[in-house]
């Protein structure tokens, strides 16, 4: 527990600093965060990179929309939803890239995240084509005699923070389980691990699905930010997003998610207004950092929290 | 009567492009013994491991192992069937620790492989599985150096170690003393003596003396075509053998 | 039967541009085993060029040189930095390294042409119909059937044909013993990039002519590229070219037929081409051990 007191302080900051719209913000990015911590199950430990994780995010997305707007915000409902949707998509994506490493597993994820966005895009009944989906009901939470509205700001990033500790935590345990010693296995000497036995395609398929479970849960509750949902969700320029998050925090260190998406959203947002040209700027960041710092802002903390004294969880194999 | 063969290879031909590496191999490997693998460089042993152990498909004929057809599985599958190789060039994760490397083997044995929680006692327990392999094989105040620190020959000792984890019925080693020194590869052939049992092994090797001394027969491939199978001393009587190897000490 | 044949036609050349697209990348793939996503950023490049020379009131026919030599000299400057530094590297890091670069250009590009769309000043030399069993067919479609073909022929001819090309491929194989023969491998992999490069903003500028230049052009276009060098599996030009043709004629015959859901069942093709073929429809059989 001592080890998760900065990470839990830290989140804990916003809640006595910030305003409405700021926590609103702040949920949007540890939403975000938590689909990049999936991610990074994929790109840090699976080597597997995945231009279609947005699909499997913004599937959860609509699918909590569409039954908030059946069935009422109910937050374990919304939930449940989401994440059934999202592990779908992500089994679906797994079977089809089972055999495929590299660049054609990126082309095919990429295909099959861009199925998604036209059936978004286009599907006007089901999903509100290129408008969305809105009208959605605020989030609430039914406990049976009672039901406490979720929808303030502060409620709002209470659930966000408390499922982004969920993720990083379902994450965590997979990665320490065997699975996930067998998946970076998979990684570094795929034959060799067929040669022991072990089913690479069984063992990806697991990994998308535990991604998938924990992208859904973020991906339920983004709906409820700005009470909108549409096809820019489920789009592959927002998995390219994500990678790129993934990568500035630091790729196969879990936590570099969360700083990824701290870094990438607060640049996206708060230069946005100054200039025009926020993207050139985050494309010359990112890029400087695969240069000049490929292994994220994280292992740059870790080390310097190894120098102030700080008892590192130690630090686990990324790309 | 005799026993059947664990292994049997029927008319296995494989190209690539032009060359053809095996034109119509037939062999039939009995159970428990030793089975050298010798040839030029070329002959087409690696390809035939390759075949094999699943990681090549062949243009034609047929693989039995243990009276069952076997040439729709996955490497991953015929390794479930009791069917281990280990590489030539050596494939460990140099990442990892020995103790982590074998770990990883003996979960696939005992089934943990895919768990996605931890398991305390059964994870406890090929832990130790994993252990008195490696005391076994004398490698046990090694157990916690990183793989990629370890020498040639140590190194080689662990990929037999995780070979033997998977407890095959069949074992299949592609060149296990290549660049060790004399003692380093006595140590290893006194280990696959101790872990024989019943197990079955093919040894590709270019060490002739090695091969001579611990195989009970030798099979000799040249240019894609089984040219002998025989007891050692038969093999170094053979003439078409010795004009396979021109020159090279027999 | 006539409207089969126009449609057809107009199908070669949407496959010839392609074609000439993915070329581009799947040159840098097989000869410097580099993945370029930045690709789609020299199309869009050779695009702008092309459109500003034919504003311009320039010759017609030197617009496609001089888009070839924008694209070109992009391409040199690139090699330089930062892309020289990434030939060694995994693919993953060339991905990420190209795709952030090619954000930062489409955001440049945004800032000094604009965000409108922008069509293609059409000279007169290339306005106007064919006609084709009474059918008119556009001229320019002609032009770039015509253009692309020659082009393709040619790069085929300084691959498989000259020195350079052969030292190009011999790189690929082994580097070192390239440069046993005295052989600069560096220069070499410089001249690909510029080559390639070239090629793009080439496509680029014939491709105005059909798709206009908008921001955004870069990134459709890269995903079209892409799909067709996968399809036609890696390090194989002449899979390329087949998976360009196969390409232009499902997307265009999708179009016809079933508008609304063309692009799913492009998609879907390709997704399920790869399923049935992992490696691409004419890849070749690599040893995997």
């Amino acid at each position: 527990m001592i080890r998760q007191l900065p990470l839990l302080i830290l989140l804990a900051l916003p809640l006595l600093l910030g305003d409405g719209y700021h926590l609103r913000f702040a949920a949007e990015v540890l939403i975000m965060a938590t689909a990049v911590i999936s991610l990074d199950l994929l790109i840090g430990y699976g080597g597997l990179v995945s231009l279609g994780h947005a699909a499997i995010f913004g599937t959860a997305a609509y699918a909590a929309a569409l039954t908030a707007i059946r069935f009422g915000a109910n937050l374990p409902l919304v939930l449940a939803a989401g994440v059934i949707a999202a592990t779908v998509i992500a089994g679906l994506m797994a079977l089809l890239a089972r055999r495929s490493s590299g660049l054609f597993f990126l082309i095919l994820t990429l295909v099959g995240g861009q199925i998604v966005w036209e059936v978004a895009f286009h599907w006007r009944d089901l999903t509100g084509a290129a408008d969305g989906l809105r009208g959605i009901p605020p989030l609430t939470l039914d406990l049976g005699i009672t039901s406490l509205p979720l929808a303030s700001s502060p409620a709002l990033y209470l659930v966000a923070a408390i499922i982004c500790l969920a993720g990083l935590s379902l994450a965590r345990s997979f990665v320490d389980a065997p699975i996930g010693r067998a998946l970076v296995g998979t990684r570094e000497q795929p034959l060799r691990m067929e040669a022991l036995g072990y089913d690479i395609g069984r063992i990806r398929l697991r990994t998308m699905l535990a991604a998938g479970v924990i992208a859904g849960l973020a991906g339920s509750i983004y709906p409820f930010v700005n009470q909108y949902v549409g096809p820019n969700a489920v789009h592959w320029t927002l998995s390219a997003a994500m990678i790129i998050m993934a990568v500035l925090g630091g790729v196969g260190t879990l936590y570099g998610g969360l700083i990824g998406a701290v870094v990438y959203m607060t640049i996206q947002t708060y230069l946005s207004s100054y200039t025009d040209r926020w993207q050139l700027i985050i494309g010359a960041i990112f890029v400087g950092t695969v240069i000049l710092m490929p292994h994220g802002i994280m292992p740059v903390i870790g080390s310097l929290a190894r120098r102030l004294g700080w008892r590192n969880p130690e630090a686990d194999h990324g790309a | 009567m005799a026993p059947e063969p664990i292994l049997s290879l029927s008319g296995i031909a494989r190209s690539f492009g032009d060359l053809a590496v095996l034109r119509g191999v037939d062999l039939d490997v009995l159970t428990g013994e030793i089975l050298g693998l010798i040839g030029p460089n070329g002959a087409g042993k690696t390809s035939l491991f390759n075949i094999i152990s699943g990681f090549l498909e062949p243009d034609s004929g047929t693989v039995s192992f243990r009276g069952r057809n076997i040439r729709p599985l996955s490497p991953a599958e015929r390794v479930h069937r009791g069917l281990v190789r280990s590489f030539q060039s050596s494939t460990i994760f140099p990442d990892l620790t020995v103790e982590e490397n074998v770990a990883l083997a003996v979960r696939s044995r005992k089934s943990l492989a895919y768990r996605w929680w931890r398991p305390r006692a059964a994870l406890s327990e090929a832990d130790q599985v994993a252990l008195r392999l490696l005391a076994d094989a004398g490698l046990e105040d090694d157990r916690r150096r990183l793989a990629r620190d370890l020498s040639h020959g140590t190194n080689r000792l662990l990929d037999v170690v995780m070979a033997l984890a998977l407890e095959p019925a069949l074992l299949l080693l592609d060149e296990p003393t290549a660049g060790l020194s004399k003692a380093e590869a006595e140590r290893l052939t006194a280990l696959l003596r101790r872990r024989r049992g019943s197990m079955t092994m093919i040894m590709i090797a270019h060490d002739l003396d090695i091969v001579f001394s611990f195989c009970d027969r030798i099979a000799v491939l040249d240019l894609g075509h089984m040219i002998a199978i025989d007891t050692p001393a038969a093999i170094r009587a053979n003439p078409r053998v010795q004009a396979a190897y021109l020159g090279q000490s027999a | 039967m006539a409207y089969y044949l126009i449609q057809a036609l107009n199908a070669v050349s949407l496959s010839v541009l392609l074609m000439l697209l993915a070329l581009g990348l799947s040159l840098m793939l097989s000869l410097m085993n580099f993945i370029n996503l930045a690709h789609g950023s020299f199309y869009l490049l050779g695009s702008y060029v092309a459109i500003f020379w034919l504003a311009a009131g320039l010759p017609w026919y030197l617009a496609l040189p001089a888009a070839f030599l924008a694209a070109a000299l992009a391409g040199l400057i690139l090699d330089r930095y930062p892309l020289g530094l990434f030939y060694q590297r995994t693919h993953l890091m060339q991905v990420l390294l190209t795709y952030g670069l090619s954000v930062m250009f489409a955001d440049l590009m945004r800032w000094g042409f604009g965000a409108e769309i922008m069509s293609l000043p059409m000279p007169d030399a290339l306005r106007g119909v064919v006609f084709i069993l009474g059918l008119p067919f556009p001229l320019y479609r002609l032009y770039v059937i015509g253009v692309g073909i020659v082009l393709a022929f040619g790069l085929w001819y300084l691959v498989e044909r000259t020195l350079w090309g052969a030292a190009m491929r011999a790189c690929v194989s082994d580097r070192r013993m390239v440069e046993t023969l005295g052989i600069d491998t560096r220069r070499i992999f410089t001249v690909a990039m510029v080559v390639a490069g070239g090629l793009g903003g080439l496509a680029g500028a014939l491709g105005g002519g059909l798709l206009s230049a908008y921001p955004g052009l870069d990134e459709e276009v890269l995903l079209l590229a892409l799909l067709v060098v996968v399809v036609g599996g890696l390090g194989n030009m002449t899979g390329t070219v087949l998976s360009a043709i196969l390409t232009g004629f499902i997307t265009t015959f999708a179009r016809i037929f079933l508008p609304e859901f063309a692009n799913v069942i492009s998609l879907g093709a390709v997704a399920a081409i790869l399923l049935i073929r992992p490696d691409g429809l004419f890849a070749h059989k690599a040893r995997r051990v």
